[in-house]
């Protein structure tokens, strides 16, 4: 058969049936880390972690309500790890895959056991706390089931969607516990001071999540931003978001604080973990900007990414989009 | 423009006027999240073969580097790390800094560089118990005394012993925090954070191990003495004959206080991808305490035990067929577009 001739067919039939129907995934969006219990307590308040004015994150990402959604709410200034914090986010994906709603009447268009699929979309710390759930699922794991049915979670999503992921931890935890953050302007962050959350977001070994879980069960996918926080930046190594080094967004093996760009960001044989951690891109938002739609910007190639160009990979560094948020990245994805 | 357009169109142009460049095109995630659920379910979670050559339980213990910048980032940064990333009672840790110019995020410091602000820096560390609070208070010296290696080197070293009477309970452990301030004769000041864990492992490895073939998979076991009730956590690597790491395991058990005999679980149709099965030896093996955050974790022990080697004969050839990942590549499968799933075929037919 000619490959020229049938390429070109399926583009063409790929038109004609664009439109039919599809079993699209359903979001279950998991926010980061706080500094009070809000999110917690208060629907509203976890559904407005992705609201900025009139731009919304979800809105976009579930491309104006189509796709059905889930919105998690857990105590943000609690370890990764706790009860109200990884168990909490556990029994809500839970409740989103049994077709229960959640706290604004939202719920998944189908559930598990009607044939489902879920996928996470988690910012900042929501990320760390899927990383101790999902590295913990299995009866061999260090942790498993630690707070709740891990396993149960890990066998009914199909992947994590990772914006901004401390997975390795943030430099600006850091700079609060020891009490350096001058000139570091973290008070308009949700590293204010070194709670619980905070110390267990530190770049040492004795926080970090891959010392206590194994790799995801199911695969992580790293999208990030670049584009600093004045005054805060200065203190983060290489690339950042205002709040997150690179080596942290795109859970690099090696030292958390190890300084990475653009175009040299760790691929997937350099991850924290042998498997389960995959790149996408990374944005010209800031750590509040990639949650929120409000900064539709540049997106650039990384090492590894899923960007191709003419066929190929888009060389790491090279800019895929001049105007497009995270939120509508998210959206195309699937 | 939707997705589902730009491949299309893609493709038509392609066809149309060759290779000529297109707009960046988004991947299609499903699709190879299905295709790398499918490569990965021969295995289970439990045992897999090591396809880096990095030993993951060894290279999980390596201790980090952290680093932070000084006002605005300016140089030197101070860095800090510790000699081990556990701790048992009884034991010592070193702890190390260096003041680094060059890597720092800003170089402004440099320019104002003023005489002193390279040498003479003191350098010391608080190190603060979870829960607890001052552990101990030390100073770093680079005077090439005791555990610092060399004078003026610009690493900074000092060692200390942690007391007994601060020890977590039996079967559990605390983080300490290694508070860092570094300040030289002209009064600047640096700042860092590290940390390490004070762990007290309920059980011991004695060093005593023997292998088995059961269900057709290796079992390497480990013997090990438990001395409080507690959930264990035993996780190891083995080397081929070149020493390079081909497979690792892990399993995990409640044990009561007494001698127990606890298995590494080697996948047995990972030996069939090997070729020569001899000179097989556990080049790392470790046993943590894992009743709760943080872990008590036991030291790594290299090179623990060299096996004999086992009959491929004897050891499962299929594939696991991880029932939860191929469920899932189905569900991610099925997520597709009618099109998606066309040029999906298409893919296939024309491979």
């Amino acid at each position: 058969m000619n490959h020229t001739f049938t390429r070109a067919l399926a583009g063409l039939l790929l038109l004609a049936v664009g439109p039919l129907a599809q079993a699209a995934p359903c979001l279950i969006f998991v926010h980061g880390k706080q500094t009070n219990t809000g999110t917690y307590t208060s629907y509203s308040n976890a559904r407005n972690y992705w609201v900025n004015g009139s731009d919304d994150f979800i809105r976009t990402a579930t491309k104006n309500f189509a796709t059905s959604y889930y919105v998690v709410g857990y105590n943000g200034t609690k370890p990764y790890w706790d009860a109200q914090a990884a168990g909490e986010v556990t029994s809500e994906i839970i409740a989103a895959t049994n077709g229960q709603t959640d706290g604004g009447g939202r719920k998944c268009a189908q559930s598990y056991a009607q044939g489902g699929s879920f996928w996470v979309v988690a910012h900042s710390m929501g990320n760390t706390v899927m990383d101790f759930i999902l590295g913990n699922n299995d009866a061999s794991d260090p942790n498993y089931n630690f707070n709740g049915a891990y396993d149960t979670v890990a066998s009914r999503i199909s992947l994590v969607m990772s914006l901004s992921g401390a997975h390795r931890g943030s430099e600006g935890a850091d700079a609060v516990c020891a009490q350096s953050s001058w000139g570091c302007n973290w008070a308009a962050s949700w590293i204010q001071d070194c709670d619980a959350a905070t110390s267990w977001l530190r770049s040492s070994d004795d926080v970090q999540v891959r010392t206590y879980a194994g790799p995801p069960a199911k695969n992580i996918y790293l999208t990030g931003g670049y584009e600093a926080i004045f005054g805060a930046s200065a203190c983060l190594s290489g690339e950042d978001d205002g709040v997150v080094q690179h080596a942290s967004q795109y859970a690099c093996g090696g030292s958390a604080t190890a300084s990475y760009n653009n175009d040299n960001v760790c691929g997937h044989s350099n991850k924290q973990e042998s498997y389960g951690f995959r790149n996408l891109d990374t944005a010209h938002e800031n750590h509040s900007d990639i949650r929120d739609d409000s900064d539709s910007d540049t997106r650039r190639a990384i090492p590894d990414g899923i960007w191709t160009c003419s066929g190929s990979p888009c060389s790491p560094g090279s800019q895929v989009q001049s105007s497009m948020t995270s939120g509508k990245f998210i959206s195309i994805l699937y | 423009m939707s997705n589902k357009i730009l491949t299309a169109a893609g493709l038509i142009l392609g066809t149309a006027f060759g290779p000529q460049a297109m707009a960046a095109e988004v991947g299609k995630l499903a699709l190879d999240a299905a295709a790398e659920y499918r490569a990965r379910a021969a295995f289970p979670e439990w045992s897999r073969p090591v396809l880096d050559a990095v030993d993951p339980v060894a290279s999980a213990r390596v201790p980090t580097r952290q680093r932070l910048s000084g006002p605005d980032g300016a140089a030197p940064a101070l860095e800090t790390w510790a000699s081990a990333m556990s701790v048992q009672p009884g034991e010592s840790v070193e702890l190390f800094a260096r003041l680094d110019w060059l890597g720092a995020e800003g170089l402004n410091g440099l320019s104002g560089l003023r005489s002193g602000q390279l040498s003479g820096w003191t350098v010391q560390a608080d190190l603060v118990l979870d829960q607890v609070g001052s552990l101990a208070q030390v100073e770093l010296l680079d005077d090439g005394q005791g555990i610092d290696a060399l004078a003026d080197d610009g690493i900074y070293s000092a060692r200390v012993k942690l007391p007994e009477k601060l020890a977590p309970a039996l079967g559990t452990a605390n983080n300490v925090m290694v508070r860092l301030h570094a300040e030289n004769a002209s009064g600047d000041v640096r700042k860092a954070v590290g940390g390490f864990l004070y762990s007290h492992p309920g059980a011991q490895l004695t060093g005593r191990y023997r292998q088995s073939v059961e269900d057709g998979n290796l079992l390497v076991w480990a013997q090990a003495e438990v001395l409080s009730p507690g959930r264990y956590h035993l996780s190891g690597t083995l080397d081929n004959a070149l020493g390079t790491p081909v497979a690792t395991a892990q399993s995990a058990t409640r044990l009561e206080p007494g001698t127990h005999w606890l298995a590494l679980p080697f996948y047995g149709a990972i030996f069939h991808q090997l070729g020569s099965l001899s000179g097989l030896s556990l080049g790392s093996v470790t046993l943590a305490t894992t009743n709760g955050m943080p872990n008590a974790l036991g030291p790594v022990l290299e090179n623990a035990y060299q096996l004999s080697p086992p009959s491929l004969a004897e050891l499962r050839s299929a594939p696991f067929n991880d029932p939860v990942l191929l469920d899932s590549a189905q569900r991610l499968e099925s997520s597709l577009t009618p099109a998606d799933n066309l040029n999906r075929s298409l893919g296939r037919l024309l491979r």
